[in-house]
């Protein structure tokens, strides 16, 4: 039942750091060769569609699935012993009717690095409503989390990344299923994080073009990377979307439409 | 009126298998929380079923000395559990699968081994369905031993267990010892399915473990809820259960299932909506 403490920084060293990483699940490949770097603090939003490994990239950065090669750092060192690592999971994988209250579940950031007969101090106490109130939940702490909306929710698992102290926020579709002001409401509460660095997987292009300087388009491997207005161009997207995006030239610019429906919920781990 | 309820207990064995089964009812409805709540109950069932092995080459090595069946049952839960938790991540099967391929060939290997004695269908309704009215002074112990065991570890670890079971993606961030903790709780379920063995029998052990967490969940807001509701319904349906049992002539272990499960209907009569009836 011994743990290894966190780790220490490397003063200087990028938030993130991916060389050549690749998974494989059995015979799948989930993520191919990709190499990114991740300033402190900064933002990215990784777009792509289901199944391009989006979920898989932030579990590789959160320590939770080891590549199969490629190296992945986190302040310059391998990311399974960080402790200011918080992944925000999809709103799907959560058991919304466990019985537990929005304020238990944020006081479980605070169980980081601490061994089993040590109690939640009166500082652990004090760091959750301080997370609380920051996500403007406080009101709400004693509902059970069935009673929460869905931007509630994400607000919610922020809360409790606050009060694990996290500096690297993994962020995965929170915008599904919310409506545009709760989502521009939600991107405000990240954008406003101090000395957060945040990498956050989602659909809405639109979302992404106007809230983060830096997006990812994946398909598998990384079909291109940089400033939105770089990025997100026909050819790009042709490639990461493939054949069910069609491109229409209108007065006021190029149209992306999608042919199909939103494809059912995110089939990637 | 008050015959009824002090007669039984001038037998000193009845007092034994009120105090047994109290043992095992309050224990499995603590660790049967994180069954319920971690959807292992299939797992839960392949454990009580798997013991039989175990206890058959108990009960022919200590000719028919319980405690020893007591530790051989032990013995093959625990082994059980870590052979289903090995099969289900090595190989290609789904979980569910491994579990019940191991349930099923430890089922038969015990039936077989006891089919080698004479008075086979005696024995095997022992086990399978449960004798408290048989337990000794010196079983008990070994129950109180065991529970005691459970009670300390789940006092101890109740905020990682509650986390590993509300999300093992955090605990891993964390750096929590998710599989070991993981293992833990399996041999928690074991020591629980050896407990309830003279009680309810490999049988009915679901329903110990099951049952009464059950309705706590469906009435309470917090796992501590659940876990209190728990508890107090599976000691509730101990008690009655032998009192049924005594006046009635039914066997014991059916008699406690039955309350038990006579309870989660109430429960799920009452409750429209979580925490409509306690807001806890």
């Amino acid at each position: 039942m011994r743990r290894k403490g966190p780790v220490d920084h490397v003063p200087g060293s990028p938030a993130v750091e991916m060389l050549a990483v690749t998974v494989h699940y059995q015979r799948t490949v989930a993520l191919d060769r990709v190499t990114m770097h991740l300033p402190s603090g900064g933002h990215i939003a990784v777009l792509g569609p289901n199944g391009a490994g989006k979920s898989t990239l932030l579990k590789v950065v959160a320590g939770v699935v080891s590549p199969t090669s490629g190296e992945v750092r986190v302040h310059g060192r391998g990311p399974q012993r960080h402790t200011c690592i918080a992944y925000l999971p999809q709103r799907s994988a959560v058991d919304w009717s466990f019985p537990i209250t929005v304020r238990e579940v944020v006081a479980m950031g605070r169980m980081g690095g601490l061994p089993p007969w040590r109690r939640a101090s009166a500082h652990d106490r004090a760091r959750v409503e301080e997370s609380l109130a920051q996500v403007g939940l406080s009101e709400l702490a004693n509902r059970h989390i069935g009673e929460l909306s869905g931007g509630q929710e994400q607000r919610m698992f922020l809360a409790r990344a606050l009060a694990q102290r996290a500096q690297l926020f993994l962020m995965d579709e929170p915008l599904a299923g919310l409506d545009v002001g709760t989502q521009r409401e939600l991107l405000r509460l990240v954008r406003e994080l101090p000395h957060a660095t945040v990498i956050v997987a989602m659909h809405e292009l639109g979302m992404a073009q106007e809230s983060f300087p830096q997006v990812m388009l994946l398909n598998t491997g990384i079909v291109a990377a940089g400033p939105p207005e770089s990025v997100f161009i026909p050819e790009y997207l042709a490639q990461a979307y493939g054949r069910t995006l069609q491109f229409v030239r209108s007065a006021e610019g190029t149209l992306a439409v999608s042919d199909s429906c939103r494809p059912p919920e995110d089939a990637d781990r | 009126m008050i015959e009824f309820f002090t007669e039984p207990f001038s037998y000193p064995f009845m007092v034994r298998a009120l105090l047994a089964a109290v043992l095992a009812s309050a224990a499995c409805a603590v660790v049967g929380t994180y069954v319920v709540l971690r959807g292992m109950a299939f797992m839960g069932d392949a454990l009580a079923h798997s013991i039989l092995p175990g206890v058959a080459v108990g009960y022919l090595l200590g000719r028919g000395e319980r405690t020893v069946v007591l530790w051989w049952a032990l013995g093959t839960a625990v082994a059980s559990a870590l052979a289903m938790g090995a099969v289900a991540r090595r190989g290609r099967l789904r979980e569910d699968t491994a579990i019940g391929i191991v349930l099923a060939a430890m089922f038969a290997l015990g039936i077989a081994l006891i089919s080698t004695t004479r008075g086979y269908a005696v024995d095997l309704a022992h086990f399978l369905f449960g004798n408290v009215l048989a337990v000794r002074p010196h079983d008990l112990w070994v129950m109180v031993g065991l529970g005691g065991a459970v009670f300390l570890t789940v006092a101890l670890l109740q905020r990682e267990l509650l986390l590993i079971s509300f999300d093992p993606v955090l605990a891993r961030t964390l750096r929590l010892p998710v599989r070991a903790l993981h293992n833990l709780l399996l041999l928690m379920v074991a020591a629980t399915v050896v407990l309830s063995l003279q009680v309810v029998g490999v049988a009915l052990t679901l329903a110990l473990l099951v049952t009464p967490p059950a309705t706590g969940y469906l009435l309470a807001r917090r796992v501590r809820t659940m876990m209190a509701l728990g508890v107090a319904s599976g000691l509730l349906s101990a008690v009655s259960g032998i009192y049924i049992s005594y006046h009635a002539g039914i066997a014991t272990g059916p008699a406690i299932v039955l309350v038990a499960t006579a309870l989660f209907l109430i429960a799920l009569g009452c409750s429209r909506k979580r925490g409509s009836v306690l807001p806890l």
